[in-house]
């Protein structure tokens, strides 16, 4: 798998690749065409405006995971026709974050997934605009926003979900949920005899890997949370 | 030895149980019947010190206080219970439960052994091997999922196994898999074992040494398996009647 290493703002095409990112710049445009797989892991405090332009019938599925530390992330997706988008960004937060998701689509029979799943300890809270624009005389769209949070602080986290649509035939839907660590599945574990930090363990690390079908990233993502 | 003395369980402000008593000694077999929602399942999570039961009296278990105790030490004191619903958990495979529990345990795995012992048992309690590596009963069936914990079960040796309704929506195959094992497990390590259930199969085949009714929210009656046959024959209602209860 191909890594790129991006300094400078740049404008990046991708063509049917699976690639690893790494962004050490602010503004990034990503251009993508055919079937595109990107990988992306956060472990430095980043303000990151990312826009990606989903070219007539590309896909891409962007799997970002942001270990503990906080940021900010302005992500603009354009989507044109017959696109399939599937964007996984999970968070092991221990500090602020924001991520501001603008959606817009230009064209038709266009498939969006944003699936943001945020795992809050010691200062972690998060803010989340998930902004979505379906345009006039635009037919077939799909879009699917899940935003999750577990909070394990009394932070205050603010999800903001707008969904503006201009055509009648379109299905947009928003859901979040914010909880603590489901208790039944606690008591369940220990059942088992498996000690109270252990089963939050387990739970934090299915909570944030489940975003994920990709061993790459998984594999990665689990090598940082066993340090924790 | 497992004693509970003049056990009294709320659940949201609703007792369930009140002045629960019961005895069970090493190596015995109990047999815990009542009608819907007279507390059987409360007095197995009851045992485990469930998180949201408000209990008075007193649950001692080896001559240790497990009231109040958390439910992890109580399963690591070697208190098994096999659940009626048991949840799927998403994200988190089985052989990760198992690695762990057996690490509360200090037991170091190794993780090829380890392998070798999960393939055996879910080959003999007819489990697909892809079992082992699948997130926690999610997508299993309910009996599967009752398998799914004889596999955690056989693992980590009990020396008290609570079987809530461990037979209830499984097909005679299964429930005839699940006996087998529990009855060589039984054999070979001699847990006590409490068992609720509503069917006589499984208790004609454990053979309890004591079978218990619950009514008006305690233990009110107490026999052989002939009481278990009775109660099978003529219902909850009769059987009472003609003791007078």
């Amino acid at each position: 798998m191909n890594k790129i290493v991006i300094d400078k703002d740049k404008f990046l095409s991708l063509d049917n690749e699976e690639v690893i990112i790494q962004l050490n710049t602010d503004n990034i445009n990503l251009n993508i065409l055919g079937n595109v797989i990107i990988n992306e892991i956060v472990t430095k405090y980043k303000n990151i405006n990312l826009k990606i332009t989903m070219n007539d019938n590309s896909s891409l599925i962007y799997n970002r995971y942001v270990h503990k530390v906080g940021g900010k992330l302005n992500l603009e997706i354009n989507s044109n026709n017959n696109t399939k988008l599937i964007f996984n960004n999970s968070f092991y937060l221990k500090n602020y974050y924001k991520i501001y998701v603008y959606n817009n689509i230009l064209g038709n029979n266009n498939k969006n997934t944003i699936d943001i799943k945020s795992f809050n300890v010691l200062n972690g809270k998060i803010k989340a605009l998930g902004y979505v624009d379906i345009f006039k005389n635009t037919n077939m769209n799909n879009l699917v926003e899940n935003f999750n949070i577990i909070t394990n602080n009394d932070e205050e986290n603010l999800i903001i979900p707008s969904i503006i649509a201009n055509s009648f035939d379109v299905d947009a839907n928003h859901f979040t949920t914010i909880s603590s660590i489901p208790k039944s599945e606690l008591f369940y574990l220990s059942l088992k005899g498996i000690k109270e930090e252990e089963s939050k363990k387990l739970l934090r690390n299915s909570f944030i890997l489940k975003n994920f079908n990709n061993d790459f990233i998984k594999d990665k993502i689990k090598k940082l949370l066993e340090k924790e | 030895m497992l004693e509970i003395k003049n056990l009294s369980v709320n659940v949201s402000d609703k007792c369930i149980l009140k002045n629960f008593n019961l005895t069970i000694k090493d190596g015995e077999i109990h047999a815990l019947l009542g009608i819907n929602g007279s507390g059987k399942s409360t007095i197995c999570n009851a045992i485990l010190n469930h998180p949201e039961y408000y209990k008075t009296g007193k649950i001692i278990f080896d001559g240790k206080d497990i009231t109040n105790e958390h439910p992890e030490n109580i399963a690591l004191m070697g208190i098994f219970l096999v659940s009626q619903n048991p949840m799927a958990i998403e994200g988190v495979n089985n052989i990760e439960l198992i690695r762990s529990a057996l690490a509360s345990r200090n037991e170091k795995t190794n993780i090829f052994k380890l392998n070798e012992q999960i393939n055996e048992i879910l080959k003999n309690i007819n489990l697909d091997l892809s079992f082992a590596s699948r997130d926690v009963n999610v997508g299993a069936s309910g009996g599967e999922r009752k398998k799914n914990e004889i596999l955690h079960l056989l693992l980590l040796k009990p020396k008290f196994i609570i079987l809530d309704e461990i037979d209830s929506g499984l097909d005679i195959d299964s429930l005839n898999i699940i006996i087998k094992s529990l009855k060589k497990y039984y054999n070979e390590y001699k847990p006590s074992i409490l068992i609720i259930t509503h069917q006589m199969k499984l208790l004609s085949s454990l053979k309890p040494n004591y079978v218990h009714v619950i009514k008006n929210k305690k233990i009110s009656m107490t026999g052989s398996l002939d009481l278990a046959k009775k109660i099978e024959n003529e219902g909850f209602n009769e059987t009472f009647k003609v003791s007078g209860e």
